[in-house]
């Protein structure tokens, strides 16, 4: 049984190389983030939980926060919810879904920079979109300097990822056989009922894969704000990328750790709960699985 | 039934075997993968502890070349031999040199003058020495141009003569070996200005090579080889890509550069030499073009003791190359010695044997310097202390600073940290980025020049050394503005100080100073004189960007509270002033930059050679008050030559000028501020720099703004001299101005003015980005002042709440 536990010990070896990999450069590091988080920027003195007050206290790094999470809050379910309904639709039309799914990925071939040259032509004050605007003699926005950098910034990040999302969400549902659903018609189930209460339970494992990779690639929109409008955005697309970054350069290395350790434990906890919630009965349904291919294997031994 | 037994036992005992020998099999196999991983987990450790140490040992070389320009080694920290600098101090009647030689017989000849431009020859049989001077009256000049030496001590004057009962006329003399004075009948060809007008021309280089032979380059750009004799010229060096930018001549080979690259002449036949790649590819962009200052260059040559060898220096240092050869050998590093100061214009080399050399020079000061490279065999390679001082920008004064500590110093080695660099796009924050994981990782540099540092941000951290009583000291010895020092003292000690300082005034008639004191008056004042539409402009026309750094310069002390927020009342008249002023300054966008006015002086020297004197801004707009293209004007003074320069233009135009908003503030500018971290407290070198740079002798080495310390501001004042210029307006009008040596009484209201000055103005650069970026915004009418000033409040509120 020992033996079936922990194998044979091989897939360890394979392991080896990138868990030390990982123990150099994410683990020692990060313990050396918690380390500091605890410590004065200069000298190393120990200040207990003074930095944690400090940063739960700076306003910039609040507002960063609830940038932050406003953003999250905002894109992910629409990007969720769009890609989701283009990747069942493009499921629908076999013909052409892998030439839709490449049109759909362009955007990601193109690089930060261009996009954010891309969007000051389209943006600006006296760019493409407001010299429509005042052709139709609606008046034009500051687009990029006032509040609605915000929405800018949630189009970019939506208009980039979309595509990947729908890749994702295709073989998420191309991984459900075809054979439930002709039973389902068979047993009088309409397509709504299908999307309701089968592909929705069905994807749910997928789902959670996907939020979580599409809420780590909502760090990543900073590159394209802190293109567009430097180290001090206008205020509704501060993020805690920003603060993060502008610490650094103030060497403010205390609110830094801190932070970072604070962002680092919410993050954990908001991904433990939503594993729980949209993953946790098919890892269940997992677990039962497993035992009972565990029985299984254990019969065939015997 | 035994044997069943037997055989059933045996059978047994082979399964009990087989099972044993499975079991065993097992185990062995289980040791063998447990060895091998164990060898694996082994190896795959030590691969990773090598890749981090390659990774440290990759670091700390790619440091090290980033550093000093080389991999250094322990062979070569523990190497012998250098070339030491020492200066020869001139005479007193020759201050300044023009040209030296090395004569055939191995004595030296220069030609040399005062600051009465009293001309005179010197000559040195002991290498320096000592010389002995002769002064040049029979030769009749009123202002030399160029001089150049033959090796057989012939000499060639080339510039503006007065011949007794003749006018003063450009040409050429020549003194011969035995003494005897010749004029040279030289027939230039006619010369056409930029702007189309006739214009006299004039020798502006001169160059014998090894045989005796004359070279000239005249204002059209041509080379000519000239006949001393008959005084007939013929064109030299054909086949330019572009205008002669400068020539030097070593042994026989002419070298020119034509603003693409260096091409080489054979001086006798005149043909041209197959390019040398390798020091064409020594020559930097810079090198390209010729110095600001007539007669002296970025490169200089002379010839090596090797057949065709070629010695040259430049900003690197002093090199040997051997012609089409495929190395340069560097003699003397630049880094260690005064060629460090990039606003060095060199004039003559000179290679007295292949262990000594003699470099004449323009210090960015304008100070000649004759410096001597002895090579002394025990000194080490390298010195093998290390000063290193970071700046985010280069500057005159860093180096000029820099280089006088080197000079001071030669045991240490004084490494110059740049962040900034325009070259590979690194900009303020990425330096910052790159600095503070220097100091983070314990290898930040010794001193740092503050400007443009978040250093209220350092003060927090606590980084930076109380520097209080290095500051005391100099205080002690020599004086230090008490009120410029107790600006920038803490409770807790003095962390930084800057080695300069200049501030704002304002010139016009008394009406002007009266209203001046205040921004809403003296905009109301502007105003109201630009209603009455008088003749001349009132403001002279400065852009958005000028209007708000000149503003800021005078009051951008005060965007603070006492609680550290953000004063809106004040932002908000900050850039309702510089609107008001921009748009009565009437600025257009086609208009030239204040630098394109034409600075010109009588006694020749026509590019910039006192252009110095015009060092802060209210110089330049000024100069407007003397043209009558403007009546008042407001900008920097920086220097006692600007303050000499402002009291003539008063003079000429009846009016007077004072500190600017001396009513709302007493803001000055700190240039080059010093600090020191904190882990380099205990380095004596670190402290002597601080030492040095705020002390008398390191001051008087800088060049712009004023001196913290007096002692130094006293040796400057006395140090002024008189100085003619001449300046045309937009209308063409010619001007001439006188500006005399500034009285005591003059001088006492200076140090008045300097003694009220108590706030510095914020040069944080997060700040003034801000400020500045969206300030222009509302200047130029792209955004609204609410729009602005919402902008502004919410990003820089945003940034203190860091």
């Amino acid at each position: 049984m020992r033996q079936k536990k922990y194998g044979n010990g091989k897939g360890f070896l394979f392991v080896l190389p990138h868990l030390a990999g990982v123990l150099c450069f994410y683990f020692f590091p990060f313990a050396d983030v918690l380390r500091r988080s605890f410590v004065q920027a200069s000298g190393g003195g120990f200040v207990g939980l003074a930095n944690y007050r400090q940063v739960l206290t700076n306003r910039a790094f609040l507002l960063a926060a609830s940038n932050t999470a406003r953003f999250d809050i905002v894109c992910l379910p629409l990007l969720l919810g769009l890609a989701l309904l283009i990747a069942v639709l493009l499921n629908g039309i076999k013909k052409m879904a892998g030439v839709f799914s490449s049109i759909f990925l362009i955007p990601m071939t193109i690089p930060a920079a261009s996009i954010v040259f891309l969007w000051k032509v389209v943006f600006d004050s006296h760019g493409l979109l407001n010299g429509v605007l005042h052709a139709m003699e609606i008046g034009g926005r500051e687009w990029l300097s006032g509040a609605d950098s915000f929405y800018v910034l949630v189009f970019s990040y939506i208009w980039k990822n979309l595509g990947y999302v729908v890749v994702l969400f295709t073989a998420v549902l191309d991984g459900i056989p075809a054979e439930i659903y002709e039973a389902a018609k068979m047993d009088g189930a309409d397509g709504k009922a299908c999307f309701v209460y089968m592909t929705l339970p069905l994807i749910r494992k997928g789902v959670f894969a996907i939020f979580v990779l599409s809420f780590l690639g909502t760090f990543r929109v900073f590159r394209e704000a802190y293109l567009v409008a430097g180290s001090y955005p206008p205020q509704q697309i501060y993020m805690l990328q920003h603060v993060f970054n502008n610490w650094f350069v103030n060497l403010s290395m205390d609110k830094l750790a801190a932070g970072a350790v604070l962002l680092a434990v919410v993050l954990s906890i908001l991904l433990l709960f939503m594993n729980r919630g949209l993953a946790g009965d098919e890892g269940e349904n997992g677990k039962a699985k497993h035992g009972r291919s565990a029985d299984g294997g254990a019969r065939d031994e015997k | 039934m035994r044997n069943e037994t037997i055989g059933t036992e045996a059978i047994s005992t082979k399964v009990i075997s087989t099972e044993a020998t499975s079991t065993e099999k097992k185990k062995i196999k289980k040791k063998w993968f447990q060895k091998t991983a164990r060898f694996l987990a082994m190896l795959s450790v030590i691969a990773v502890v090598c890749a981090l140490t390659g990774c440290q040992s990759e670091t700390g070389n790619s440091r090290e070349e980033r550093t000093d320009g080389e991999i250094s080694d322990a062979s070569q920290e523990s190497a012998k031999g250098r070339f030491l600098e020492s200066e020869i101090e001139l005479p007193d009647e020759a201050d300044s040199l023009l040209t030296i030689a090395a004569l055939a017989d191995g004595s030296l000849k220069a030609v040399g003058y005062n600051d009465n431009l009293d001309y005179c020859l010197l000559s040195s049989v002991n290498q320096g020495e000592s010389f002995e001077v002769s002064a040049l009256n029979d030769v009749q000049a009123s202002y030399i141009m160029s001089a150049a030496i033959a090796p057989d001590g012939e000499v060639a004057l080339a510039g503006f003569f007065t011949d007794e009962g003749a006018a003063r006329r450009t040409g050429m003399k020549i003194i011969t070996d035995t003494g005897e004075i010749r004029t040279v009948p030289i027939q230039l060809p006619d010369y056409q200005g930029k702007d189309g007008s006739d214009t006299e021309n004039m020798i502006l280089e001169a160059m014998y090579d090894e045989a005796g032979t004359l070279f000239i380059c005249d204002m059209t750009n041509t080379i000519f080889r000239v006949d001393t004799g008959t005084g007939v010229l013929s064109e030299f060096a054909g086949q330019l890509r572009g205008d002669v930018s400068y020539f030097g001549i070593a042994g026989t080979t002419v070298l020119v550069c034509d603003g693409f690259g260096l091409i080489c002449f054979d001086s006798q036949s005149g043909e041209r030499l197959s390019d040398d790649e390798v020091l064409q590819d020594m020559m930097s962009g810079a090198e390209y073009y010729s110095s600001a200052v007539i007669g002296a260059y970025p490169v200089v040559f002379t010839k090596g003791a090797d057949e065709g060898s070629i010695l040259y220096a430049n900003n690197q240092g002093i090199f040997y190359h051997q012609r089409m050869g495929s190395i340069n050998e560097q003699l003397v590093s630049g880094e260690l010695t005064s060629l460090v100061d990039t606003g060095m214009a060199l004039q003559s080399l000179i290679m007295l044997d292949e262990k000594q050399f003699l470099l004449l020079a323009i210090d960015s000061l304008g100070a000649t310097r004759l410096y001597d490279y002895v090579y002394d065999a025990n000194a080490s390679a390298k010195p093998e202390r290390q000063l290193r001082i970071y700046a985010l920008e280069d500057s005159q004064a860093l180096q000029q600073a820099v280089s006088f500590y080197q000079k001071q110093h030669p045991d240490v080695f004084v490494k110059k940290l740049i962040g900034m660099s325009a070259e590979y796009g690194i900009t303020a924050e990425d330096a910052l980025k790159s600095l503070n994981t220097d100091i983070l990782a314990g290898n930040g540099p010794d001193i740092l020049i503050l400007d443009g540092m978040p250093m209220e941000s350092y003060l927090e951290k606590g980084i930076l050394a109380d520097i209080s009583g290095l500051v005391g000291e100099v205080d002690e010895r020599d004086g230090i503005w008490e009120n410029i020092r107790s600006a920038y003292e803490k409770e807790d000690g003095l962390y930084e100080m800057p080695a300069r300082f200049y501030f704002s005034v304002v010139a016009g008639d008394q009406n002007a100073i009266a209203a001046a004191g205040h921004s809403d008056t003296f905009v109301e004042y502007v105003r109201e004189c630009t209603g009455q539409q008088m003749k001349a402009g009132v403001l002279y026309p400065m852009s958005a960007g000028a209007v708000l750094r000149e503003l800021y310069a005078a009051e951008g002390s005060g965007f603070k509270n006492a609680d550290g927020e953000p004063d809106e009342g004040k932002l908000r008249a900050f850039l309702t002033a510089a609107k008001e002023l921009c748009d009565m300054g009437g600025y257009a966008a086609q208009d030239s930059e204040p630098d394109a006015y034409h600075i010109s002086a009588d006694t020749g020297a026509m590019y910039g050679v006192i252009s110095g004197a015009l060092t802060g801004t209210i110089g330049i707009y000024s100069i407007g008050m003397l043209t009558q293209d403007n009546q008042v004007a407001f900008g920097t003074l920086s220097d006692i030559n600007g303050l000499q320069f402002l009291h003539a233009v008063c003079s000429a135009t009846g009016g007077s000028f004072d500190r600017f908003l001396s009513g709302e503030t007493a803001a000055f500018v700190p240039y080059c501020s010093v600090g020191m971290l904190k882990e380099s407290a205990q380095n004596e070198d670190a402290c002597e720099f601080i030492r040095q740079i705020l002390g008398k002798e390191g001051q008087r080495q800088i060049r712009y703004g004023f001196p913290v310390n007096q002692s130094a501001f006293e040796i400057l004042s006395e140090q002024q001299t008189a100085y003619s210029m001449a300046a045309s307006g937009e209308g063409g009008t010619l001007v001439e101005l006188d500006a005399e040596k500034l009285t005591d009484a003059q001088l006492d209201d200076l140090k008045e003015m300097i003694q009220a000055l108590s706030d510095p103005v914020a040069t944080d650069r997060v700040i003034m980005e801000l400020i500045f970026d969206e300030g222009e915004k509302y200047v130029t009418g792209q955004h609204t002042l609410e729009e602005s000033m919402t902008t502004i409040l919410q990003k820089v509120t945003l940034y203190l709440s860091e």
